[in-house]
């Protein structure tokens, strides 16, 4: 295969590709992702963090690339893992995730079924593929099936899908050290080098496997480490909390409170083609201008995509871990809870009218390491090649089981109010002010429910 | 109506009196319930140790995290390479009591099923070592997954392909035990 062109790539040096790759790139489709920032408004906290899904897409094909030599997979194995790892973000909408809650909320269940462990995001993911024209040019039909069963299901050996999707896979491979460069912190670095050779692929079940070698225990409970401390002290920092629960709640004010139709329709997924054309129509730049234009003056989402835009922030007024909260019927309700769950609006209309706000300045939500970063809730565990044979991860290692159960069961609460402060007291006072609301509150709101989810 | 693993995990230890015992026994109690119930939302797939599933694992951390379940480890010092090696028991905390006890009221006609799917595990499964119910859920995973009879040999032969290993007399023992739960039913050849 001909190496066609080569990047220079702040995080792994020269990322090369052949012609295929290089078409592919240069789709619309996929240059679209230049537009679409990788942690949505998180550069309002870390200035540094503006790099998009475009440079991440292109260091996941680049690790995909070294795991797939590493692994020994025949050369079509390789070229299909590529393409999959190189097209596994295109049809990430507008602020990435914070459109997937979107689309969970609005999508037509009338017309689209989703089964357990599916995303609407994933499956947009499948329909780009499968429908996009300029990607069809390069791509046949077949090898298109065979990049969304990889990227869904799975295909051919588990080893494949190790690489596109698992605990150690390509795309965490290339966030933690992207993120962090990125964000200018530390926290997600780890040993790429070590933990790329301390894999191998070993024959189990039907085919091939994901492998860690006894000794590169100690790589990966470093990877796992990283992970660890960028999702609490990035992805879970509070002024990235309260950008992504602004957006969200501006667009959801567009859609219910502005009805502007565009707007549903961009998140009222159907399953169509057409759909994905109106989809990759929108990116961060095309909302954000669009909606911030004269022409949507007066409306709740100009107002609040305009604060966002000069960072107005609303200030986060109470945080809670849900697991602390003291009465356990509290904590079994909120815990299944979603952020456009009706009874959080109770909570939120509550601490409107204590505050003398707007409605829209207040914002009540629930979020969880799933809800900012999306981590994969069905990674299947990677095993230890050790003197005794294949052991579980989880077993050899009591710090990959604690992180791993730590991220799995944290869950917040929080308030987010526009509010200015003069000094230290009165932001105190604030926030005892919204504590009071809300512990009053909580009981009445919660009072509904009667569901059998525990 | 559906209920979710972390629901079932708790009423299941509520069930059982508080004292369950291993990670490993719970993971395979809500596979048999599971099957027995029809429940299939319950994320169960082909694992190392058997059949396991990511949603009951995260549904236990998060109960602890509640505050529902007490979990202690039991050490047994460090392996060969220096990492602690840890056996997990499992009981009901007074919170998660009164949470179970809450529920069973509002699932109706569901708990009822829930609760003697429970008993009948339980009655099965009151000789039965956590390595017994292991081989039972690794036989009972086979046999569904071929969907159609097989012999013990074509079970033992069919489980080396997940890298499983099941003596023929743990093959007989699990088959009764299949039986006794109406998940297996032994033919005449």
């Amino acid at each position: 295969m001909s190496l066609t062109k080569q990047v220079r790539d702040p995080v792994h040096g020269f990322i090369r590709w052949g012609q295929n790759e290089h078409c592919l790139v240069d789709t619309a489709t996929f240059q679209r992702l230049r537009r679409v920032k990788q942690l949505a408004c998180a550069h309002y906290v870390y200035p540094g963090a503006t790099h998009t899904r475009f440079e991440h897409s292109l260091g996941t094909f680049h690790v995909a690339s070294r795991l797939s030599e590493r692994l020994n997979l025949s050369e079509d194995e390789k070229t299909l893992v590529k393409t999959a790892a190189l097209l596994h973000d295109v049809g990430h909408g507008p602020f990435s995730h914070v459109s997937e809650d979107l689309l969970d909320q609005y999508y037509d269940r009338g017309k689209v079924k989703v089964e357990a462990k599916e995303t609407i995001h994933e499956l947009i993911t499948c329909d780009i593929i499968r429908h996009d024209s300029a990607l069809a040019q390069h791509l046949d039909a077949g090898r298109r099936e065979d990049i969304i069963r990889l990227l869904t299901k799975g295909h051919g050996d588990r080893v494949l899908k190790d690489i596109v999707s698992g605990p150690f896979d390509a795309d965490k491979m290339d966030y933690l050290l992207r993120d962090s460069l990125y964000c200018g912190v530390r926290y997600g670095m780890y040993d790429l080098d070590q933990l790329i050779g301390s894999l191998k692929a070993e024959p189990r079940d039907h085919g091939r496997e994901m492998v860690i070698e006894g000794d590169g225990v100690h790589a990966a409970e470093q990877f796992i480490l990283a992970k660890y401390y960028i999702y609490t002290q990035v992805y879970l920092h509070k002024v990235r909390v309260a950008t992504d629960a602004m957006i969200a709640r501006a667009l959801r004010a567009g859609i219910e409170d502005d009805n502007i139709p565009q707007l549903k329709e961009l998140f009222a997924y159907d399953g169509t083609p057409e759909f994905c054309t109106r989809y990759l129509e929108w990116d961060d730049e095309s909302l954000i201008r669009e909606y911030t234009s004269d022409r949507f003056k007066g409306t709740t989402i100009h107002e609040m995509l305009g604060r966002l835009k000069c960072r107005e922030l609303h200030k986060q007024v109470f945080h809670r871990l849900i697991s602390k909260l003291p009465d356990p019927a509290h904590r079994n309700a909120l815990m299944d809870m979603k952020s456009s769950d009706e009874r959080l609006r109770t909570l939120e209309k509550a601490v409107v009218a204590a505050l003398d706000k707007k409605p829209h300045e207040v914002i009540v939500t629930v979020y969880d390491v799933k809800n900012v970063r999306r981590a994969a809730t069905s990674e299947r565990s990677v095993l230890i090649d050790t003197d005794d044979g294949p052991t579980p991860l989880e077993d050899e290692s009591l710090l990959f089981r604690s992180i791993s159960e730590k991220l799995a069961a944290e869950k917040y609460l929080d308030c987010f109010v526009s509010a200015a402060y003069k000094d230290e007291h009165e932001k105190k006072e604030l926030q005892k002010r919204v504590r009071c609301v809300i512990e009053n509150e909580l009981p009445k709101a919660l009072r509904e429910e009667k569901e059998g989810t525990a | 109506m559906s209920i979710t693993p972390r629901t079932a995990v708790l009423l299941l230890v509520h069930r059982l009196k508080g004292k369950v015992g291993t990670r490993t026994k719970v993971m395979k109690y809500m596979y048999f319930i599971g099957e027995m119930l029809g429940e299939h939302e319950w994320g169960f797939h082909a694992h190392f140790y058997g059949p396991y599933s990511e949603d009951v694992a995260d549904a236990i951390s998060r109960l602890g995290f509640l505050g529902f379940i007490d979990e202690r480890c039991q050490q047994f010092g460090p392996d060969e390479r220096g990492f602690e090696r840890c056996r997990y028991d499992y009981s009901l905390t007074d919170d998660g009591r009164a949470i179970a006890e809450g529920l069973l009221p509002q699932l109706g006609p569901a708990a009822k099923q829930f609760t003697d799917a429970v008993d009948k595990v339980r009655s099965a499964a009151a000789d039965m070592g956590y390595m017994d119910l292991s081989y039972a859920a690794k036989t009972y995973f086979l046999l569904k997954e071929s969907g159609k009879p097989m012999l013990p040999a074509e079970i033992r032969a069919k489980a080396r392909e997940f890298q499983w290993t099941i003596a023929a007399h743990d093959v007989e023992k699990s088959v009764s035990f299949l039986e006794s739960l109406g998940l297996a039913t032994r033919g005449n050849s």
